[in-house]
């Protein structure tokens, strides 16, 4: 498998509103990350909210420029590229969003809105009317909805017209933001069909960005589980879910209601505490204050990621 | 043993007059809650399961139509006039929503709102509310030193706690959670489910669940309602529901949540403002018959369980 997008000791800091010209104070989004993601591949990020998987999925497609460290593509660095060289490369990375409403201008139709990459990137007419036929039949519209309006339409419709939107140039690399979170089940399930299909047909690269552990587990074949802009266990999804090292993953997966077995799940892991404010960081390892193992060194050092037994997996935990 | 029945809802119709026509959000509805337990009604978005938890206190638009029997502990409340009401709703039965800040006051400390509820309810003295408040914090385990704190100043999972705090005041029989953890982290969800149930054996609540997450629903459970389009398809028990659930509807959507990759139920929820004349799944049923199309199906009761189904035939 060849290497599609690698990014290298990634990370965003922002400057905190209370920040004065005496004392600087930062917010650290995302720190010193690094993952590479191959050809037709997909790759999971999990984590609790607030956690900056949204952010290091923005900077992977070249939407936000990182404070730190390169994003690779195909041997380019885009985050030093020029405006120019970018919007080149704009057709071939993109990202999804859970809000497709948000991608949609809604004073467009529905035709304008599936014609809008073709022209931006000056793609002749009949070209793109063809490409649009297929993509329409790709993701199970109708064009009878060619002349309504994004409001017009279900939510599940428009994240169907968001996913033809992002596919209308054939993209090599597609972040996606929980694409899927605020849909119902049946819907949903339309949807990750869908991403797979594109992922087997086309041999693009997913990033499948969540908080739903139980969808990650089934879409990706590696994963990410991320804590307060660090990564803590990395992995195949196989193991990490059958067999998670760090006490954030074990906490997490415990807290996944699902419908499997008979038993009820409740009281049988201990979860505590609330996702963490980035403001507030905790010493050493982030996650000390909810951990039921931790000890002095936890306090003291922050843990860095190291591998761990055979194949690819790596555990930022002293303890683990 | 037979169960007592805490509330017990009869040919429950709803629907809402706008202007370009009625939708019918509910469509002969009964269902019966059992003192002590837990009954969930799950269904995908639109299909009128947060509206009839909402008729239950009253808490629709004035464009609602809501017709049917409401009995409370044997007696009808649906008839009571709106002042008899205010004892009911509050004291008797409480609600809490998916979104905290939709109830809770942005300008006023989250103790005070608190201790208004008892200051509301039973004429107590300042002092005493305000006692009362900080045992119901420490209660829903929130630090008591956020007695002070503005609603803005709390994570989501602790507005979340308030809200509960605030519905439990009064020590409700009947606590209906609408969606109480859609918009939460799985670790903080799992949490205020637990203090939920924790709570719920406390005060022997009766909760009736309203969620669309199949997951919550098997941990939360005891029966379950599935509805569709307005219509209640499916009650059942919980351990025979996820064994074998018996309405197509349930089977197909316990199907998409086991294996999304691979399951799916074709079409969308129908539009609620046509009036069906079979049963309203029929178009996108996999074990649809002719009859189907004309005949409206009729809740049969097979034991415990009730089916609204033509092809569930009680063996």
């Amino acid at each position: 498998m060849s290497c599609l997008i690698e990014a290298k000791h990634l990370s965003k800091v922002f400057k905190d509103k209370e920040s004065t010209v005496f004392k600087r104070k930062e917010i650290i989004a995302v720190d010193d990350v690094s993952l590479t993601i191959n050809r037709g591949e997909s790759v999971g990020i999990v984590g609790e909210s607030g956690c900056g998987k949204s952010m290091l999925g923005k900077m992977l497609v070249g939407l936000t420029i990182p404070t730190k460290g390169s994003v690779n593509y195909e041997g380019r660095e885009i985050s030093k590229l020029p405006y120019s060289e970018i919007k080149k490369l704009r057709p071939r990375l993109q990202p999804i969003f859970q809000d497709a409403d948000s991608t949609l201008n809604p004073k467009f139709t529905v035709k304008k809105l599936l014609e809008e990459p073709f022209v931006i990137n000056d793609i002749s007419k009949s070209e793109a009317n063809q490409r649009i036929d297929e993509l329409l039949s790709y993701v199970n519209l109708g064009k009878e909805l060619y002349g309504r309006y994004p409001h017009e339409i279900s939510g599940g419709q428009r994240q169907r017209l968001g996913l033809a939107r992002a596919l209308s140039l054939k993209p090599d690399f597609i972040v996606a933001d929980e694409p899927a979170a605020s849909l119902d089940s049946s819907v949903q399930a339309q949807i990750l069909q869908l991403l797979n299909q594109m992922k087997a047909n086309h041999g693009l690269g997913l990033v499948y960005v969540s908080h739903n552990l139980r969808i990650v587990s089934m879409m990706t074949e590696k994963v990410n589980v991320m804590y307060l802009g660090s990564f803590v266990e990395t992995g195949d999804t196989k193991d990490v879910f059958e067999n998670p090292c760090h006490p954030y993953t074990k906490m997490l997966i415990g807290s996944v209601l699902t419908i499997d077995g008979d038993k009820r799940k409740m009281g049988k892991t201990k979860v505590f505490g609330e996702p963490p404010d980035p403001k507030n960081r905790a010493t050493g390892c982030a996650f000390h204050p909810r951990c039921d193992c931790c000890t002095a060194i936890c306090k003291a050092e922050k843990p860095i990621l190291k591998s761990l037994g055979e194949g690819n997996r790596q555990v930022a935990c002293h303890h683990a | 043993m037979k169960k007592e029945k805490l509330l017990e809802v009869e040919q429950l119709n709803i629907k809402f007059t706008t202007s370009i026509g009625d939708v019918n959000v509910s469509d002969d509805i009964n269902f019966t809650l059992n003192k002590g337990e837990t009954f969930c009604i799950v269904g995908e978005s639109g299909c009128g399961k947060s509206v009839v938890a909402l008729s239950l206190t009253r808490l629709l638009p004035e464009n609602a139509v809501i017709n049917g029997l409401v009995k409370f502990e044997g007696h009808p409340i649906s008839g009571l006039d709106e002042k008899a009401f205010a004892k009911i709703r509050g004291q008797k039965i409480a609600t809490i929503f998916e979104q905290p800040m939709s109830c809770i006051n942005p300008v006023m400390r989250i103790g005070d709102q608190i201790a208004e509820t008892y200051r509301a309810n039973f004429n107590c003295s300042k002092k005493e509310a305000k006692l009362q408040a900080i045992k119901k914090l420490e209660e829903v385990k929130m630090p008591v030193n956020r007695y002070n704190a503005y609603p803005h100043e709390l994570s989501g999972g602790m507005q979340q706690r308030v809200m509960i705090a605030i519905a439990l005041a009064c020590n409700p029989q009947l606590l209906i959670a609408d969606e109480p953890t859609t918009s939460l982290d799985v670790t903080v969800q799992y949490q205020i489910l637990e203090l939920l149930q924790e709570l719920k054996e406390k005060y022997h609540m009766t909760i009736l669940m309203i969620t669309h997450d199949m997951g919550v629903v098997h941990d939360m459970a005891d029966r379950i309602g599935v509805m569709y389009a307005g219509n209640m398809m499916e009650i059942s028990e919980r351990e025979d529901f996820f064994k074998k659930p018996l309405h197509p509807y349930a089977v197909e959507l316990l199907n998409v949540v086991k294996d999304p990759c691979h399951y799916t139920i074709p079409g969308a929820v129908p539009n609620l403002m046509e009036t069906f004349t079979g049963c309203p799944f029929e178009p996108r049923c996999n074990k649809k018959t002719a009859l189907c199309k004309t005949n409206k199906p009729e809740s049969v009761v097979m034991g415990e369980r009730i089916v609204r189904c033509l092809n569930v035939v009680p063996n």
